[in-house]
C-alpha cells in the first residue's frame, strides 16, 4: 500500500480562498483589478441597433415614437454624437474588459503565488514533520548514529538524529539486498558471499515488510558500548520475516566494558510481526543491569534500575514489545542478553525453540497473552530458565524444559492463577520450579531432577494445588516455606533428596499421595505449619521417615508408612499430634513422641525400639501392635504412656510407665523355629563326627565274600588274543565254569605307537563291541570289624600257590634254536604229577582256600635293570591277561609241545606276577633256559581266585619263546 | 518382660534355605560316617601308567621312587617328547619309558594301558606320590568283579601357604563326605581323581574308543579324562569305590590364576559330565549318585544366597546381623570340615578363607556352565583345533 502525501489543511485552505477570490472576482467584476473600478456612468439606456436604424419609431417602446415615416423634427442628439457617445461607450466597455483581464490576470498571478507558498508550506510543514518524525524514531529507538527509516515509498536516512535525506523507493517488500542499495555505503553492506553488515539501526514504518532475501545468509549487526552504535531492527507496524539465516551480533570494539556493552538486537514494537524460521540468532542485546541489592533486613523498597544515559536504550536481544505479534519455529537463540523476551505481545508462538546461554534469562514471559509453547528449550542461561512476571495473564505455562539454567528453571514471580504444567527441569542450579508471590496456582506434572530442590513456594504465594510433582536427587524435592498457605501437594513422588523429600512449613497444608524414597528425612513438617494433614504417604529408606517439629500444631497424619528406614520411622515433638492407622518397619525407632500425640490402629515391626516415650509427655496408644527386637515401649522418667487394647512383642516389652487399659497381649518375640535346627545341626555334626572317630578308631572294613560256586561269575571283556589249541585230549581239562568266550581276534600292537595325531586305533576296522556282560551275580560283602588292627602296611607276600603246581621254573621260555627235548619218561611223571594236581583242583573253590596257607619257597628276584627304549611294535600279537581263566592257556611261540609246560599251563593257579622291579610286569625275565624266573609277591588266596585264574604274564613266554 | 536366655541362644540366622541345605548335608553325611575301606588281603598285579608333560624334575623323581616302593609290576612312564628332562630323569629308574609326539593327556592314558600288561592298570599324575602301601590296598575292592575302578584319598603335598590349605579342607571334605557316602550308598563314586585311578584293563581296552572319541555338543574333549573314564566305567554297569587307606599326595596350584584356571577347568568337565550323566538312563539305576549331582548343580546357586545377605547387610549398614552372619558361618562350617579339623585343627582359623573361596568358586562354577563349550586346558598349552588336539605353544614359549 502507497501512502500519497495528503495536502495539508494550510494548503487545502489557501487554495480555496484563492478560488473563491477568482470566482468572485470573474464574477461581479469582469475586469476586475486592484485599482477601484471608475463609477459606471449612468448607464444610457440600451440603444438597440435597430433602435438607432428604427425610422418608425418602433412603435411603442419605439424610442423615436415613430411608427410612421414621416418627417420627424429630431429632438435628440446627434449621430455623430450618439457614435460618439456609442464609441464612448464601447471604449468604455473595452476598457472594462481589459481592467477585467487584467483584475483575473492579476487574480491568477496571486492564485499562483498562494499556490506556491501553499506548497512551499506544505512541503516545510512535511520536512517538519518528517524531521519530527525521524527524530522521535531516532529517541524511540534509542539514539543510534546512523538509522534507516523504511516508509512505504520513501527510505529516510537519519544521522545524530537529523534526516539527511529521503530516498524514494519503489512499492512492495523490501529485501535486505534492496535495501543496501538504497542506503549509504557502509550502512549495509553486503560482500556478495551470502552475509551482510548492518552498522545502521533500521525501524520498519508501518505497512512496511522486510524480509532477509536469497541473498543473504548470514547477517552481522554491529555492536558498541551502547545503543547509539548498535544495530538494531525495529518493527514498528510492518512485518520482518528471517528465515534460514544466522544473525550475529559481532563484537563491540576493544575496550568496550562487555557488561554494558549492546549488541545487535531485534524488537517488535505495537502492531509489529516479527517471524523467526530456521534461523540461529546469536550473541543479541545487551546484559541486562543488574539488580540493586537490598541489604538483608532491610524495609526499604528496592530501588528503580538507573536509566540508560543519554536516551539510549538497554535491549535485551530479542523482543516482543507490547501488541506485537509473530512466532519463533525452529530455531537456536543463543547467547543473547536474554534469550527471548515476551512482553505485552500477542498470540506469539514458539516452536521447537532452544535458547541457550543467556546472558540473563532464556525465556521472559511478561504479559504477554496467548502465548503459546511447544517444545521450548531452555539451557544453560545465566538466570533463570523462563521467567513468569508482570500482569498475570491466561496463557498457559508449559511446553517447554530447562537444564543447566543458573537460577531456577521456571520462576512464577506474583503471578494469579497461572497454570503450570509439563514442565522438566534438570540439572538447574537453584532449583526446579519456584512460585514467589504466586497465587491460585495450578502446578501439573512438573518434574526435576538433580536441582537443588524440585519445587520451591516462597514470598507469600497461597492457594496452590500441587498435583503429580516428580523430583529427583538434590537436596530437596517439595519445600512450602513459612508465609505460604492453603497448599495441596498430590501424588508427589521423590526420590533421592540428601535432605528432605517433602519440607512444609505453610499453614493449612494438604498432603495426600505422597511416594518418598531414599531421603534422608522423607517429610517434615516445620516451622509454623499449623493445621497440616498428611494421608497415605509412603515412605522407604533415608533415615528419618517423618519429623514433626515443635512449632508444627494441629497435625495429623493418616496411613503414613516407614519401611527400611536407618533410624526413627515418625519422630515427632508437635504437641497433640494424631497418628493413625500408621506402618513403621525397619529401623532402630519406630516411634520418637517428644510430645504429647494419640497413636491409634499402628503397627510397628522389625525395629529395634518400637515407641520411644519422651519425658514429660503423655502418649496414648490405641490398638497398636508392635514388634521390637530389644524393648517395645520405652517411657522416659515422667512420661506416661497410657496403652489400650494393643500387642506388645519385645525382649523387653515395656520399660517406665506403662499403664494398661483393656485388653493388651505382652510376650517376647516370636521364636525363630528354624534358627534352632541350626544348632540341632552343629550337635548332629558333632555326633557324626564322633561316630566316624570311633569307627576309624575300631578299623572297620568291609570285605567281600567269596563267590559261590553256582553263581556264575561275569566274564570281564577282554581282548584275548587267540592262541593255538594244541592237542590236549590227554591233559585233563576242567571244564570252564564260565560262557566260553568269543574268539576275538588280534589287534596288531603295530599300530600303537608314536603315532601322527591323524592315526587312528581302530582303522583297521578289528574292534569288535563286547556282549553284555552278565553281572547279576551278587558279590555278599560283609563288613568285618576286628578288634586287632590289620598290618594293612605290610605287604602280603606270602601266598600259597596250589602244592600240585609245578614251580615256577617250568615257564621258562625255551629258546628256540635249541628244539625241546623231553624225555618221555619226564613227561609222564609230570603228567601224573599234573593228574594229581588236577583231582585236586576239582575240589570247590572254598576247598581250594584252605590250601592257601602253604607258603610257596621264596624266590631270588633279579635285580632289578634300567630299561628303556622308544615303543616298538612287537612282533608278535601280545595275549592280553583277563582276570578270570581262560579255557586255554596261550602257548608261547617256539615253545614245541612240551606237556610238561602246558600241563603247569592248564592247572597251575594264577600266579601274580612279579614285582620285581624289572619293569616289564612278567614273571621274569628270560635269563636263558632253565634260568630261574623271578616269582610273584601278590598273593594269590583271593576269595574268587580259582585254580584256573593265572596272573603270569604270557609277553615273558613269548619273549622267552623267541 | 525379658526374653529367656534360650531365645539367644537359639537364635541363629538360619532361614529357609538354610535348612534345606543342611539337611541335604546330612543325607550325605550319615552314610559318609558310615563309610569303610575294603579289607582282606585281595591282590592284583599292577601297572602304572604316567603321562608326563613338563613336569618338575624333584617332585617327578619323588614320585617315581614312590611308585618302584609299592613294587607294583611295571612303571609305564608315556613322556612328551618335549619333555627331555623328565625323559632323561625316568631313565635313571627302572621304569618303562615310551615317548609320544601326539599332545594330550587322553592319548598318553591310551598309549599307557595298551603297553600295560597287568590286570590293573593305575592312571597316575607325573607329581603324584604314593605312599608305601598304596598298591595292596587299592587292590583290595577289586575283589568284587563288579568294580571297575578305585579311587585313592588325596591330599596335598605342599601343606603351606593359604592356597594349600584351602585345597587341603577341600579335599578332606571330598573324600570324607563326597566320595565316601557314594561309595557307602551304590559304590558309585562320580568321579575317580586322575591323580591316582586303578581301573581293570580290560575295561579300559573295552571303553578305549569312547574315551578316545568324546565330543560335547559337537566340540571334542580334551581334558575331564578321569571324570569320563569313571562315568563310562559306570555307565556299563560297573562299579567305583574309594579305598580311603590308600593315600596319595599331590601338588596343587600355589597361585590364584592357576587356581582359578584349574577349578574352572574342572567344573566345566563336571557340568558337562553330570550333565550328560543326568540325561541319561544309567545314572537313575544309581539314585543316589544322581542325587549328589543334582545337588552339586544347584549348591553353586544357593551358595550365593549367603553373600549376597551379607552384602546386603553391609549396605545397610546392620552390622549386628553381619557380625552374626560371620560367627554362624563359622561355626557351621567348622562343623562340617570336622573331618578334617579333627587331624589338622589349625585349619580352623582359615575357616573365614574356605568360605570365601566357596563363593568363589561358585561363581566360577557358574561361569564354567556358561562356557560349557571351550575346551582349553588353561594350565597346559595344548587345545583342540578342527577335532584335532593340538600344541598352542612349545615349551619355551615358541608357538605351535
Amino acid at each position: 500500500m502507497t501512502n500519497r502525501p495528503r495536502p495539508t489543511r494550510a494548503a487545502r485552505a489557501v487554495a480555496t480562498s484563492a478560488l473563491a477570490v477568482l470566482l468572485v472576482g470573474m464574477s461581479v467584476l469582469p475586469g476586475a483589478s486592484t485599482t477601484p473600478a471608475p463609477t459606471p456612468a449612468a448607464e444610457p439606456s440600451p440603444v438597440t441597433l435597430a433602435a438607432l436604424f428604427d425610422d418608425n419609431g418602433g412603435g411603442n417602446g419605439d424610442p423615436f415614437g415613430g411608427g410612421s415615416f414621416g418627417p420627424s423634427v429630431p429632438t435628440g442628439p446627434t449621430i455623430a454624437e450618439i457614435r460618439a457617445q456609442r464609441a464612448a461607450e464601447l471604449a468604455a466597455r473595452r476598457a472594462a474588459h481589459a481592467r477585467a483581464i487584467a483584475a483575473h490576470r492579476a487574480a491568477l498571478a496571486a492564485r499562483r503565488v498562494a499556490k506556491a507558498q501553499a506548497a512551499a508550506n506544505r512541503r516545510a510543514a512535511q520536512r517538519a514533520a518528517a524531521a519530527a518524525s525521524a527524530q522521535a524514531n531516532w529517541n524511540r529507538t534509542g539514539r543510534p548514529n546512523q538509522l534507516v527509516i523504511v516508509r512505504g515509498r520513501h527510505i529516510d536516512l537519519v544521522v545524530n538524529g537529523r534526516q539527511t535525506s529521503r530516498v524514494v523507493r519503489g512499492a512492495g517488500p523490501l529485501t535486505l539486498a534492496s535495501l543496501s542499495r538504497s542506503l549509504p555505503p557502509g550502512w549495509l553492506t553486503l560482500p556478495g558471499d551470502g552475509s551482510a553488515q548492518l552498522t545502521a539501526s533500521i525501524v520498519l514504518t508501518a505497512g512496511t515488510a522486510l524480509d532477509n532475501g536469497p541473498e543473504v545468509r548470514v547477517l552481522n549487526l554491529a555492536s558498541g558500548a551502547n545503543s547509539n552504535t548498535a544495530a538494531g531492527l525495529w518493527v514498528g507496524r510492518a512485518t520482518l520475516n528471517l528465515h534460514g539465516l544466522t544473525v550475529n551480533a559481532v563484537d563491540p570494539p576493544a575496550g568496550t566494558p562487555a557488561a554494558t556493552a549492546q549488541r545487535g538486537f531485534l524488537v517488535a514494537g505495537n502492531g509489529g510481526t516479527l517471524n523467526i524460521a530456521d534461523a540461529t540468532l546469536t550473541n543479541l542485546g545487551a546484559q541486562p543491569p543488574a539488580k540493586p541489592v537490598i541489604p538483608a533486613g532491610s524495609t526499604a523498597p528496592a530501588p528503580a534500575p538507573a536509566a540508560p544515559p543519554n536516551g539510549t536504550r538497554i535491549e535485551p536481544g530479542i523482543a516482543f514489545g507490547p501488541g506485537s505479534t509473530g512466532s519463533v519455529v525452529r530455531s537456536t537463540l543463543k547467547g543473547n542478553g536474554v534469550g527471548l523476551k515476551l512482553a505485552g505481545s500477542r498470540n506469539v508462538h514458539l516452536d521447537t525453540v532452544t535458547l541457550a546461554l543467556s546472558k540473563s534469562d532464556g525465556l521472559v514471559l511478561r504479559g504477554d497473552l496467548g502465548t503459546t509453547m511447544t517444545a521450548v528449550h531452555s539451557q544453560h542461561n545465566a538466570g533463570n530458565g523462563v521467567l513468569v512476571s508482570g500482569a498475570s495473564t491466561n496463557r498457559p505455562i508449559s511446553g517447554f524444559d530447562t537444564s543447566g539454567n543458573g537460577r531456577f528453571g521456571l520462576a512464577v514471580v506474583r503471578q494469579n492463577l497461572p497454570q503450570i504444567s509439563n514442565i522438566t527441569s534438570v540439572d538447574d542450579m537453584a532449583g526446579g520450579v519456584r512460585l514467589t508471590a504466586t497465587s491460585n496456582a495450578t502446578v501439573t506434572n512438573v518434574s526435576s531432577t538433580d536441582s537443588p530442590v524440585g519445587l520451591i513456594a516462597n514470598g507469600g504465594s497461597n492457594h496452590l494445588k500441587l498435583t503429580g510433582v516428580h523430583t529427583k536427587g538434590g537436596l530437596r524435592g517439595i519445600v512450602a516455606t513459612g508465609g505460604v498457605s492453603a497448599v495441596e501437594i498430590a501424588s508427589a513422588q521423590v526420590s533421592g533428596a540428601a535432605r528432605t523429600g517433602i519440607a512444609v512449613a505453610a499453614a493449612d497444608a494438604n498432603l495426600h499421595q505422597l511416594t518418598i524414597a531414599d531421603s534422608t528425612t522423607g517429610l517434615q513438617l516445620s516451622g509454623r505449619a499449623a493445621r497440616a494433614t498428611v494421608t497415605d504417604a509412603r515412605i522407604t529408606g533415608g533415615h528419618t521417615g517423618v519429623r514433626v517439629s515443635r512449632g508444627a500444631t494441629a497435625v495429623a497424619l493418616h496411613q503414613i508408612s516407614t519401611d527400611g528406614v536407618s533410624g526413627i520411622g515418625i519422630s515427632t515433638a508437635s504437641p497433640g499430634i494424631t497418628i493413625t492407622n500408621a506402618r513403621v518397619t525397619g529401623g532402630t525407632t519406630g516411634i520418637n513422641a517428644r510430645a504429647a500425640a494419640t497413636i491409634t490402629g499402628t503397627t510397628v515391626a522389625g525395629v529395634n525400639e518400637a515407641i520411644h516415650s519422651g519425658p514429660a509427655v503423655q502418649v496414648t496408644g490405641k490398638q497398636v501392635d508392635l514388634l521390637a527386637a530389644s524393648t517395645g515401649i520405652k517411657v522416659d522418667p515422667d512420661g506416661a504412656f497410657l496403652l489400650t487394647d494393643s500387642r506388645v512383642r519385645a525382649h523387653v516389652a515395656l520399660r517406665g510407665q506403662v499403664n494398661l487399659f483393656g485388653t493388651n497381649t505382652i510376650s517376647p518375640p516370636p521364636f525363630n523355629w528354624i534358627g534352632a535346627f541350626g544348632v540341632l545341626f552343629i550337635a548332629l555334626a558333632f555326633l557324626l563326627e564322633l561316630a566316624h572317630f570311633i569307627r576309624q578308631r575300631r578299623k572297620v572294613r568291609v570285605v567281600f565274600a567269596p563267590v559261590p560256586r553256582s553263581v556264575p561269575v561275569p566274564a570281564m571283556r577282554s581282548r584275548a588274543v587267540p592262541v593255538e589249541e594244541p592237542a590236549t585230549e590227554a591233559l585233563p581239562i576242567l571244564a570252564p565254569s564260565w560262557p566260553a568266550e568269543p574268539a576275538t581276534e588280534a589287534i596288531p600292537v603295530a599300530a600303537m605307537a608314536t603315532a601322527a595325531p591323524s592315526y587312528s586305533y581302530w582303522s583297521d576296522g578289528a574292534y569288535r563291541d563286547p556282549a553284555a556282560v552278565d553281572r547279576a551275580a551278587p558279590v555278599e560283602a560283609v563288613a568285618v570289624e576286628t578288634s586287632t588292627p590289620v598290618e594293612a602296611s605290610a605287604p602280603v607276600e606270602t601266598y600259597a600257590p596250589v602244592e600240585t603246581y609245578a614251580p615256577v621254573e617250568t615257564y621258562a621260555p625255551v629258546e628256540a634254536a635249541a628244539p625241546a627235548e623231553v624225555a618221555p619218561a619226564d613227561v609222564a611223571a609230570e603228567v601224573a604229577s599234573v593228574e594229581a594236581a588236577t583231582s585236586v583242583e576239582a575240589a570247590p573253590v572254598e576247598a581250594e582256600a584252605d590250601t592257601t596257607a602253604e607258603v610257596a619257597p621264596e624266590r631270588v628276584r633279579p635285580s632289578p635293570r634300567p630299561r628303556h627304549r622308544a615303543w616298538k611294535p612287537s612282533p608278535r600279537p601280545r595275549p592280553r591277561p583277563t582276570p578270570y581263566p581262560r579255557s586255554k592257556p596261550p602257548v608261547a611261540a617256539g615253545v614245541v609241545d612240551d606237556p610238561s609246560i602246558e600241563e603247569q599251563l592248564d592247572t597251575a593257579a594264577a600266579v601274580p606276577a612279579a614285582s620285581n622291579g624289572n619293569g616289564n610286569g612278567s614273571t621274569g625275565r628270560p635269563k636263558g633256559h632253565g634260568e630261574v624266573a623271578a616269582e610273584a609277591s601278590a598273593p594269590v588266596d583271593a576269595p574268587n581266585a580259582g585254580p584256573e585264574a593265572r596272573d603270569h604274564d604270557d609277553a615273558e613266554d613269548i619273549r622267552a619263546a623267541s | 518382660m525379658t526374653t529367656p536366655w534360650w531365645y539367644y541362644v537359639l537364635g541363629t540366622p538360619l532361614g529357609i534355605l538354610g535348612l534345606v541345605r543342611w539337611s541335604l548335608w546330612l543325607i550325605r553325611r550319615v552314610p559318609a560316617v558310615l563309610y569303610a575301606p575294603a579289607g582282606g588281603d585281595y591282590r592284583l598285579p599292577l601297572s602304572v601308567v604316567v603321562p608326563v608333560y613338563q613336569e618338575k624334575p624333584g617332585i617327578f623323581t619323588r614320585a617315581i621312587e614312590s611308585w618302584l616302593a609299592n613294587r607294583v609290576e611295571e612303571i609305564i612312564l608315556v613322556i612328551d617328547v618335549t619333555d627331555t628332562v623328565c625323559i632323561e630323569i625316568a631313565r635313571r629308574y627302572p621304569v618303562t619309558v615310551i615317548t609320544t609326539e601326539v599332545p594330550g593327556k587322553r592319548d598318553a592314558l591310551r598309549v599307557g594301558w595298551n603297553a600295560a600288561s597287568t590286570e590293573l592298570v593305575a592312571l597316575v599324575d607325573s607329581d603324584t606320590v604314593w605312599a608305601p602301601d598304596v598298591a595292596e590296598e587299592v587292590c583290595k575292592p577289586f575283589a568284587d568283579p563288579r568294580i571297575g575302578g578305585v579311587g585313592t584319598r588325596q591330599n596335598t603335598h605342599d601343606r603351606q601357604g593359604f592356597l594349600s590349605r584351602i585345597n587341603d579342607m577341600f579335599l578332606d571334605h571330598r573324600y570324607f563326605d563326597e566320595n565316601a557316602c557314594q561309595t557307602r550308598f551304590g559304590r558309585a563314586v562320580s568321579c575317580l581323581s586322575g591323580r591316582t585311578a586303578i581301573y581293570r584293563r580290560a575295561l579300559l581296552m573295552e571303553i578305549e574308543r569312547d574315551f578316545m572319541n568324546e565330543t560335547f555338543w559337537g566340540v571334542p574333549c580334551l581334558s575331564g579324562d578321569d571324570k569320563r573314564l569313571t562315568t563310562l566305567i559306570l555307565e556299563r554297569g560297573h562299579l567305583t569305590y574309594l579305598q580311603r587307606t590308600a593315600r596319595v599326595w599331590s601338588t596343587f596350584p600355589t597361585n590364584w590364576w592357576s587356581f582359578v584356571a584349574q577349578r574352572l577347568r574342572w567344573a566345566r568337565n563336571t557340568w558337562r559330565s553330570d550333565l550328560r550323566a543326568l540325561s541319561r538312563p544309567w545314572v537313575w539305576h544309581h539314585p543316589f549318585l544322581a542325587y549328589t549331582m543334582l545337588d552339586k548343580a544347584v549348591s553353586c546357586f544357593t551358595l550365593l544366597v549367603g553373600p549376597a545377605f551379607l552384602t546386603y547387610s553391609l549396605i545397610q549398614r546392620n552390622w549386628l546381623f553381619v557380625v552374626v552372619l560371620a560367627l554362624w558361618w563359622q561355626i557351621s562350617r567348622s562343623a562340617k570340615l570336622l573331618p578334617h579339623l579333627t587331624q589338622r585343627p589349625s585349619s580352623f582359623f582359615f575357616i573365614p578363607g574356605y568360605v570365601v573361596v566357596s563363593w568363589a568358586m561358585a561363581l566360577i562354577k557358574i561361569w564354567a556352565l556358561l562356557t560349557i563349550r571351550t575346551q582349553h586346558w588353561l594350565t597346559r598349552d595344548v587345545a583342540v583345533q578342527n577335532g584335532q588336539v593340538v600344541r598352542t605353544a612349545l615349551p619355551d614359549g615358541r608357538s605351535s
